[in-house]
Protein backbone atom coordinates (compact mmCIF):
# COMPACT_ATOMS: atom_id res chain seq x y z
CA UNK A 1 0.00 0.00 0.00
CA UNK A 2 1.52 3.26 -1.07
CA UNK A 3 -0.31 6.31 0.13
CA UNK A 4 2.24 9.06 0.17
CA UNK A 5 0.38 11.66 -1.87
CA UNK A 6 -1.44 13.48 0.95
CA UNK A 7 1.91 14.24 2.56
CA UNK A 8 3.20 15.73 -0.70
CA UNK A 9 0.22 18.08 -0.90
CA UNK A 10 0.72 19.11 2.71
CA UNK A 11 4.43 19.89 2.30
CA UNK A 12 3.67 22.23 -0.59
CA UNK A 13 0.72 23.98 1.06
CA UNK A 14 2.63 27.17 1.80
CA UNK A 15 3.75 27.62 -1.80
CA UNK A 16 1.71 30.03 -3.90
CA UNK A 17 2.81 28.93 -7.37
CA UNK A 18 4.57 25.82 -8.62
CA UNK A 19 6.14 26.43 -12.02
CA UNK A 20 7.81 23.64 -13.98
CA UNK A 21 10.17 24.58 -16.78
CA UNK A 22 9.78 21.92 -19.47
CA UNK A 23 10.72 21.11 -23.05
CA UNK A 24 10.38 18.23 -25.45
CA UNK A 25 13.86 18.79 -26.81
CA UNK A 26 17.01 18.72 -24.72
CA UNK A 27 19.60 21.46 -24.41
CA UNK A 28 17.22 24.35 -25.07
CA UNK A 29 18.03 26.20 -21.84
CA UNK A 30 15.62 24.86 -19.21
CA UNK A 31 18.20 24.65 -16.46
CA UNK A 32 19.54 28.12 -17.10
CA UNK A 33 16.03 29.57 -17.31
CA UNK A 34 14.72 27.76 -14.21
CA UNK A 35 17.75 28.84 -12.18
CA UNK A 36 17.54 32.43 -13.42
CA UNK A 37 13.82 32.58 -12.69
CA UNK A 38 14.26 31.42 -9.10
CA UNK A 39 17.14 33.85 -8.55
CA UNK A 40 15.14 36.71 -10.08
CA UNK A 41 12.07 36.11 -7.96
CA UNK A 42 14.29 36.30 -4.88
CA UNK A 43 16.07 39.37 -6.23
CA UNK A 44 12.85 41.32 -6.71
CA UNK A 45 11.93 40.54 -3.14
CA UNK A 46 9.79 37.41 -3.06
CA UNK A 47 10.66 34.16 -1.31
CA UNK A 48 11.46 31.62 -3.99
CA UNK A 49 12.55 28.01 -4.31
CA UNK A 50 14.30 25.90 -6.93
CA UNK A 51 13.97 22.12 -7.09
CA UNK A 52 16.15 20.24 -9.54
CA UNK A 53 14.06 17.38 -10.87
CA UNK A 54 16.56 16.27 -13.48
CA UNK A 55 17.66 13.52 -11.09
CA UNK A 56 19.89 11.50 -13.38
CA UNK A 57 21.75 14.56 -14.54
CA UNK A 58 21.21 17.41 -12.08
CA UNK A 59 22.89 20.65 -12.99
CA UNK A 60 21.18 23.59 -11.28
CA UNK A 61 23.85 23.47 -8.57
CA UNK A 62 26.46 24.13 -11.25
CA UNK A 63 24.62 27.24 -12.43
CA UNK A 64 24.23 28.41 -8.83
CA UNK A 65 27.85 27.64 -7.99
CA UNK A 66 26.89 25.38 -5.08
CA UNK A 67 29.59 22.93 -4.00
CA UNK A 68 27.44 19.88 -3.26
CA UNK A 69 30.29 18.04 -1.55
CA UNK A 70 30.53 20.80 1.09
CA UNK A 71 27.07 22.30 1.48
CA UNK A 72 24.30 20.07 2.78
CA UNK A 73 20.64 20.55 3.58
CA UNK A 74 20.07 20.58 7.33
CA UNK A 75 18.06 17.78 8.94
CA UNK A 76 15.20 19.11 11.00
CA UNK A 77 11.92 17.14 11.14
CA UNK A 78 12.66 16.53 7.47
CA UNK A 79 15.28 18.45 5.58
CA UNK A 80 15.64 22.16 4.98
CA UNK A 81 16.71 23.32 1.51
CA UNK A 82 20.01 25.14 1.16
CA UNK A 83 19.72 28.92 0.84
CA UNK A 84 21.59 30.25 -2.20
CA UNK A 85 21.40 33.96 -3.02
CA UNK A 86 18.02 34.11 -1.35
CA UNK A 87 16.70 30.99 -3.12
CA UNK A 88 15.71 27.85 -1.23
CA UNK A 89 17.47 25.19 -3.26
CA UNK A 90 17.07 21.42 -3.25
CA UNK A 91 18.67 18.78 -5.44
CA UNK A 92 19.56 15.08 -5.25
CA UNK A 93 23.06 16.22 -6.19
CA UNK A 94 23.58 16.93 -2.48
CA UNK A 95 23.26 13.20 -1.91
CA UNK A 96 24.81 11.83 -5.09
CA UNK A 97 27.69 14.31 -4.76
CA UNK A 98 26.97 15.44 -8.27
CA UNK A 99 27.91 12.02 -9.67
CA UNK A 100 25.90 10.49 -12.50
CA UNK A 101 22.83 8.77 -11.11
CA UNK A 102 21.62 5.97 -13.37
CA UNK A 103 17.92 5.43 -12.67
CA UNK A 104 15.00 3.57 -14.12
CA UNK A 105 11.43 4.81 -14.18
CA UNK A 106 10.20 3.39 -10.89
CA UNK A 107 13.23 4.85 -9.12
CA UNK A 108 12.63 8.27 -10.59
CA UNK A 109 9.13 7.97 -9.22
CA UNK A 110 10.50 7.03 -5.78
CA UNK A 111 12.96 9.91 -5.67
CA UNK A 112 10.29 12.30 -6.86
CA UNK A 113 8.03 11.41 -3.94
CA UNK A 114 10.78 11.02 -1.35
CA UNK A 115 12.17 14.49 -2.09
CA UNK A 116 8.77 16.12 -1.89
CA UNK A 117 7.94 14.30 1.33
CA UNK A 118 11.09 15.16 3.24
CA UNK A 119 11.81 18.70 2.03
CA UNK A 120 10.40 21.49 4.18
CA UNK A 121 9.97 24.64 2.12
CA UNK A 122 9.08 27.97 3.67
CA UNK A 123 6.10 29.99 2.52
CA UNK A 124 7.15 30.71 -1.05
CA UNK A 125 5.83 32.99 -3.76
CA UNK A 126 6.97 30.40 -6.26
CA UNK A 127 8.77 27.09 -6.46
CA UNK A 128 10.52 26.60 -9.78
CA UNK A 129 11.07 23.04 -11.01
CA UNK A 130 13.85 22.22 -13.45
CA UNK A 131 12.94 19.09 -15.39
CA UNK A 132 14.60 16.66 -17.79
CA UNK A 133 13.68 17.01 -21.46
CA UNK A 134 10.96 14.93 -23.05
CA UNK A 135 7.63 13.74 -21.73
CA UNK A 136 8.86 11.07 -19.33
CA UNK A 137 8.41 10.08 -15.70
CA UNK A 138 9.07 13.46 -14.12
CA UNK A 139 6.62 15.38 -16.29
CA UNK A 140 3.95 12.73 -15.79
CA UNK A 141 4.59 12.78 -12.05
CA UNK A 142 4.29 16.54 -11.90
CA UNK A 143 0.92 16.36 -13.65
CA UNK A 144 -0.24 13.54 -11.38
CA UNK A 145 1.10 14.48 -7.96
CA UNK A 146 1.23 18.26 -8.32
CA UNK A 147 -2.01 19.02 -10.14
CA UNK A 148 -1.74 22.74 -9.51
CA UNK A 149 1.68 23.06 -11.12
CA UNK A 150 1.88 25.26 -14.22
CA UNK A 151 4.27 24.65 -17.07
CA UNK A 152 6.50 27.07 -18.89
CA UNK A 153 7.68 25.44 -22.10
CA UNK A 154 11.02 26.31 -23.63
CA UNK A 155 11.89 25.99 -27.30
CA UNK A 156 14.45 27.26 -29.77
CA UNK A 157 13.30 28.48 -33.19
CA UNK A 158 14.66 25.28 -34.75
CA UNK A 159 12.24 23.03 -36.60
CA UNK A 160 12.84 19.94 -34.47
CA UNK A 161 12.32 21.88 -31.25
CA UNK A 162 9.18 23.59 -32.54
CA UNK A 163 7.78 20.27 -33.65
CA UNK A 164 8.08 18.85 -30.12
CA UNK A 165 6.24 21.92 -28.87
CA UNK A 166 3.50 21.28 -31.38
CA UNK A 167 3.31 17.70 -30.14
CA UNK A 168 3.01 18.94 -26.58
CA UNK A 169 0.08 21.08 -27.70
CA UNK A 170 -1.71 17.87 -28.58
CA UNK A 171 -1.30 16.23 -25.17
CA UNK A 172 -3.43 16.48 -22.05
CA UNK A 173 -0.71 18.65 -20.55
CA UNK A 174 -1.22 21.50 -22.99
CA UNK A 175 -3.82 23.21 -20.81
CA UNK A 176 -1.22 23.57 -18.08
CA UNK A 177 1.19 25.58 -20.19
CA UNK A 178 0.99 29.16 -19.07
CA UNK A 179 3.47 30.34 -21.66
CA UNK A 180 6.39 29.62 -23.94
CA UNK A 181 9.91 31.01 -23.81
CA UNK A 182 11.78 31.00 -27.09
CA UNK A 183 15.45 30.70 -26.20
CA UNK A 184 18.57 31.17 -28.30
CA UNK A 185 16.33 33.00 -30.71
CA UNK A 186 17.62 34.23 -34.07
CA UNK A 187 14.29 34.83 -35.79
CA UNK A 188 10.84 35.56 -34.45
CA UNK A 189 8.55 32.55 -34.32
CA UNK A 190 5.92 34.26 -32.24
CA UNK A 191 3.11 33.77 -34.73
CA UNK A 192 3.70 30.05 -35.21
CA UNK A 193 3.64 29.54 -31.45
CA UNK A 194 0.51 31.63 -31.07
CA UNK A 195 -1.07 29.51 -33.78
CA UNK A 196 -0.50 26.49 -31.53
CA UNK A 197 -2.58 28.31 -28.93
CA UNK A 198 0.28 29.29 -26.61
CA UNK A 199 1.28 32.66 -25.22
CA UNK A 200 4.85 33.79 -25.94
CA UNK A 201 6.44 35.03 -22.74
CA UNK A 202 9.81 36.01 -24.20
CA UNK A 203 12.12 35.63 -27.15
CA UNK A 204 15.63 35.48 -25.73
CA UNK A 205 18.63 35.75 -28.06
CA UNK A 206 21.83 33.74 -27.75
CA UNK A 207 24.36 35.51 -25.54
CA UNK A 208 28.01 34.75 -25.94
CA UNK A 209 28.98 35.97 -22.47
CA UNK A 210 26.87 33.39 -20.63
CA UNK A 211 29.30 30.51 -20.50
CA UNK A 212 31.76 32.48 -18.38
CA UNK A 213 29.04 33.20 -15.79
CA UNK A 214 27.98 29.64 -15.04
CA UNK A 215 28.62 29.12 -11.34
CA UNK A 216 29.00 32.81 -10.60
CA UNK A 217 25.58 34.13 -9.66
CA UNK A 218 26.61 37.78 -9.28
CA UNK A 219 27.96 37.88 -12.82
CA UNK A 220 25.15 35.71 -14.18
CA UNK A 221 22.51 38.08 -12.83
CA UNK A 222 24.15 41.02 -14.62
CA UNK A 223 23.91 39.45 -18.08
CA UNK A 224 21.46 40.39 -20.83
CA UNK A 225 20.01 36.92 -20.39
CA UNK A 226 19.12 37.61 -16.74
CA UNK A 227 17.58 40.92 -17.80
CA UNK A 228 15.30 39.10 -20.24
CA UNK A 229 14.36 36.61 -17.54
CA UNK A 230 13.50 39.44 -15.18
CA UNK A 231 11.05 40.89 -17.73
CA UNK A 232 9.58 37.41 -18.13
CA UNK A 233 9.25 36.85 -14.39
CA UNK A 234 7.42 40.17 -14.01
CA UNK A 235 4.90 38.97 -16.60
CA UNK A 236 4.55 35.56 -15.00
CA UNK A 237 3.99 36.94 -11.50
CA UNK A 238 1.51 39.61 -12.64
CA UNK B 1 15.45 13.97 12.55
CA UNK B 2 13.97 13.30 9.15
CA UNK B 3 12.25 10.18 10.51
CA UNK B 4 9.56 12.61 11.65
CA UNK B 5 8.84 13.55 8.05
CA UNK B 6 8.64 9.87 7.10
CA UNK B 7 6.33 9.17 10.03
CA UNK B 8 4.21 12.15 9.10
CA UNK B 9 3.84 10.84 5.55
CA UNK B 10 2.60 7.52 6.95
CA UNK B 11 0.17 9.26 9.30
CA UNK B 12 -1.14 11.53 6.52
CA UNK B 13 -1.70 8.53 4.29
CA UNK B 14 -3.40 6.51 7.02
CA UNK B 15 -5.59 9.45 8.02
CA UNK B 16 -6.75 10.09 4.48
CA UNK B 17 -7.95 6.51 4.35
CA UNK B 18 -9.55 6.80 7.80
CA UNK B 19 -11.35 9.95 6.69
CA UNK B 20 -12.78 8.17 3.70
CA UNK B 21 -14.08 5.43 5.97
CA UNK B 22 -15.14 7.92 8.66
CA UNK B 23 -13.11 5.95 11.19
CA UNK B 24 -11.03 7.08 14.18
CA UNK B 25 -9.41 3.84 15.10
CA UNK B 26 -6.85 1.50 13.55
CA UNK B 27 -6.87 -2.09 14.78
CA UNK B 28 -3.53 -3.01 13.29
CA UNK B 29 -0.97 -0.97 11.41
CA UNK B 30 1.87 -2.82 9.76
CA UNK B 31 4.78 -0.58 8.84
CA UNK B 32 7.84 -1.89 7.08
CA UNK B 33 11.28 -0.35 7.58
CA UNK B 34 13.55 -1.22 4.70
CA UNK B 35 17.12 -1.52 5.86
CA UNK B 36 18.52 0.45 2.90
CA UNK B 37 17.15 3.69 4.30
CA UNK B 38 18.20 2.67 7.83
CA UNK B 39 15.51 4.77 9.46
CA UNK B 40 15.81 4.77 13.25
CA UNK B 41 13.20 2.34 14.50
CA UNK B 42 12.70 3.91 17.93
CA UNK B 43 12.44 7.45 16.59
CA UNK B 44 10.01 6.30 13.95
CA UNK B 45 7.88 4.46 16.50
CA UNK B 46 7.84 7.43 18.84
CA UNK B 47 7.01 9.83 16.01
CA UNK B 48 4.18 7.62 14.73
CA UNK B 49 2.70 7.25 18.20
CA UNK B 50 2.85 10.99 18.91
CA UNK B 51 1.51 12.01 15.51
CA UNK B 52 -1.45 9.63 15.66
CA UNK B 53 -2.21 10.78 19.20
CA UNK B 54 -2.14 14.44 18.17
CA UNK B 55 -4.80 13.66 15.55
CA UNK B 56 -6.98 11.77 17.98
CA UNK B 57 -6.46 8.45 16.22
CA UNK B 58 -6.24 5.33 18.32
CA UNK B 59 -3.86 2.66 17.06
CA UNK B 60 -4.52 -0.60 18.87
CA UNK B 61 -1.47 -2.33 17.53
CA UNK B 62 1.52 -0.86 15.73
CA UNK B 63 3.92 -3.31 14.16
CA UNK B 64 7.26 -2.23 12.77
CA UNK B 65 8.92 -4.91 10.71
CA UNK B 66 12.38 -4.65 9.30
CA UNK B 67 12.98 -5.79 5.74
CA UNK B 68 16.41 -6.69 4.50
CA UNK B 69 17.72 -4.65 1.58
CA UNK B 70 18.60 -6.73 -1.47
CA UNK B 71 19.97 -5.51 -4.77
CA UNK B 72 19.91 -7.62 -7.91
CA UNK B 73 22.21 -7.07 -10.84
CA UNK B 74 20.16 -6.86 -14.01
CA UNK B 75 23.10 -8.00 -16.09
CA UNK B 76 24.37 -11.11 -14.27
CA UNK B 77 21.37 -11.57 -11.95
CA UNK B 78 23.50 -11.92 -8.80
CA UNK B 79 21.81 -10.73 -5.62
CA UNK B 80 23.70 -8.61 -3.10
CA UNK B 81 23.03 -7.76 0.51
CA UNK B 82 23.95 -4.37 1.88
CA UNK B 83 26.83 -5.87 3.91
CA UNK B 84 28.30 -7.43 0.76
CA UNK B 85 28.58 -4.03 -0.86
CA UNK B 86 30.68 -2.54 1.94
CA UNK B 87 29.22 0.95 1.83
CA UNK B 88 31.17 3.78 3.51
CA UNK B 89 29.43 5.75 6.27
CA UNK B 90 29.08 9.02 4.36
CA UNK B 91 27.33 7.14 1.54
CA UNK B 92 25.04 5.42 4.06
CA UNK B 93 24.12 8.86 5.33
CA UNK B 94 23.20 10.02 1.80
CA UNK B 95 21.24 6.82 1.15
CA UNK B 96 19.41 7.38 4.43
CA UNK B 97 17.79 10.47 2.89
CA UNK B 98 17.32 9.30 -0.70
CA UNK B 99 17.71 5.51 -1.01
CA UNK B 100 18.05 5.63 -4.82
CA UNK B 101 21.32 7.57 -4.66
CA UNK B 102 22.92 4.22 -3.90
CA UNK B 103 23.09 3.87 -7.69
CA UNK B 104 25.67 6.64 -7.84
CA UNK B 105 27.99 4.64 -5.60
CA UNK B 106 27.64 0.88 -5.99
CA UNK B 107 28.47 -1.54 -8.75
CA UNK B 108 27.85 -5.26 -9.04
CA UNK B 109 30.74 -7.06 -7.34
CA UNK B 110 30.60 -9.77 -9.96
CA UNK B 111 30.38 -7.92 -13.27
CA UNK B 112 30.82 -4.22 -12.47
CA UNK B 113 27.40 -3.20 -13.81
CA UNK B 114 25.65 -0.20 -12.26
CA UNK B 115 22.28 -1.50 -13.40
CA UNK B 116 21.23 -2.82 -10.00
CA UNK B 117 17.65 -3.18 -8.94
CA UNK B 118 16.56 -2.65 -5.34
CA UNK B 119 14.36 -5.72 -4.97
CA UNK B 120 13.50 -5.30 -1.31
CA UNK B 121 14.09 -3.21 1.77
CA UNK B 122 14.10 0.21 0.13
CA UNK B 123 12.42 2.41 2.71
CA UNK B 124 9.52 3.00 5.05
CA UNK B 125 6.01 2.10 3.92
CA UNK B 126 2.64 0.85 5.11
CA UNK B 127 2.42 -2.87 4.40
CA UNK B 128 -1.16 -3.20 5.61
CA UNK B 129 -3.76 -1.55 7.77
CA UNK B 130 -6.78 -3.07 9.50
CA UNK B 131 -9.59 -0.88 10.78
N1 LIG C 1 20.25 32.32 -24.34
C1 LIG C 1 21.39 31.62 -24.32
N2 LIG C 1 22.53 32.11 -24.87
C2 LIG C 1 23.67 31.39 -24.87
N3 LIG C 1 23.80 30.18 -24.35
C3 LIG C 1 22.71 29.61 -23.78
C4 LIG C 1 21.46 30.30 -23.73
N4 LIG C 1 20.56 29.51 -23.11
C5 LIG C 1 21.23 28.39 -22.77
N5 LIG C 1 22.50 28.44 -23.16
C6 LIG C 1 23.52 27.38 -23.05
O1 LIG C 1 23.03 26.24 -23.70
C7 LIG C 1 23.40 25.05 -23.02
C8 LIG C 1 22.16 24.24 -22.63
O2 LIG C 1 21.45 24.94 -21.63
P1 LIG C 1 20.72 24.18 -20.44
O3 LIG C 1 21.61 23.18 -19.84
O4 LIG C 1 20.11 25.19 -19.57
O5 LIG C 1 19.61 23.43 -21.32
P2 LIG C 1 18.58 22.32 -20.78
O6 LIG C 1 17.33 22.50 -21.57
O7 LIG C 1 18.47 22.39 -19.33
O8 LIG C 1 19.33 20.98 -21.22
P3 LIG C 1 18.91 19.48 -20.77
O9 LIG C 1 17.74 19.13 -21.67
O10 LIG C 1 20.11 18.67 -21.06
O11 LIG C 1 18.54 19.54 -19.35
C9 LIG C 1 24.21 25.50 -21.82
O12 LIG C 1 25.56 25.42 -22.13
C10 LIG C 1 23.77 26.92 -21.60
O13 LIG C 1 24.77 27.71 -20.99
MG1 LIG D 1 18.74 20.86 -17.87
ZN1 LIG E 1 26.42 -8.22 -12.24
Amino acid sequence: MDLKNPAIMKRLEGIERIIAVISGKGGVGKTLIASAMALTIAKIGFPSGLLDMDFTNSSCHLVLGVDVSKEKPIEDIGILPVKVHGVEFMSVAFYSRGEALPLRGVEIDNIFRELLIITRWSKLKALILDTPSGFGDVILNITTYLPRAEFIAVTTPDTLSLETLKRLAGTYMSGKISGVIVNMSYKSIRSSIEKMGFKVLAEIPRYNDLEGCIGNVDRFMKTGFAEKIEETVQKVLD
Amino acid sequence: MHEWALADAIVEAACSLLNERRAKRIALLNVVIGSLQSADREVLKFALTELFKSRGIKVEELRLNEEEALLRCRLCLKIWKLEDLDIPDDVKEAVHFIPEVIHAYVRCLNCGSQDLEIISGRGVYIASMEL
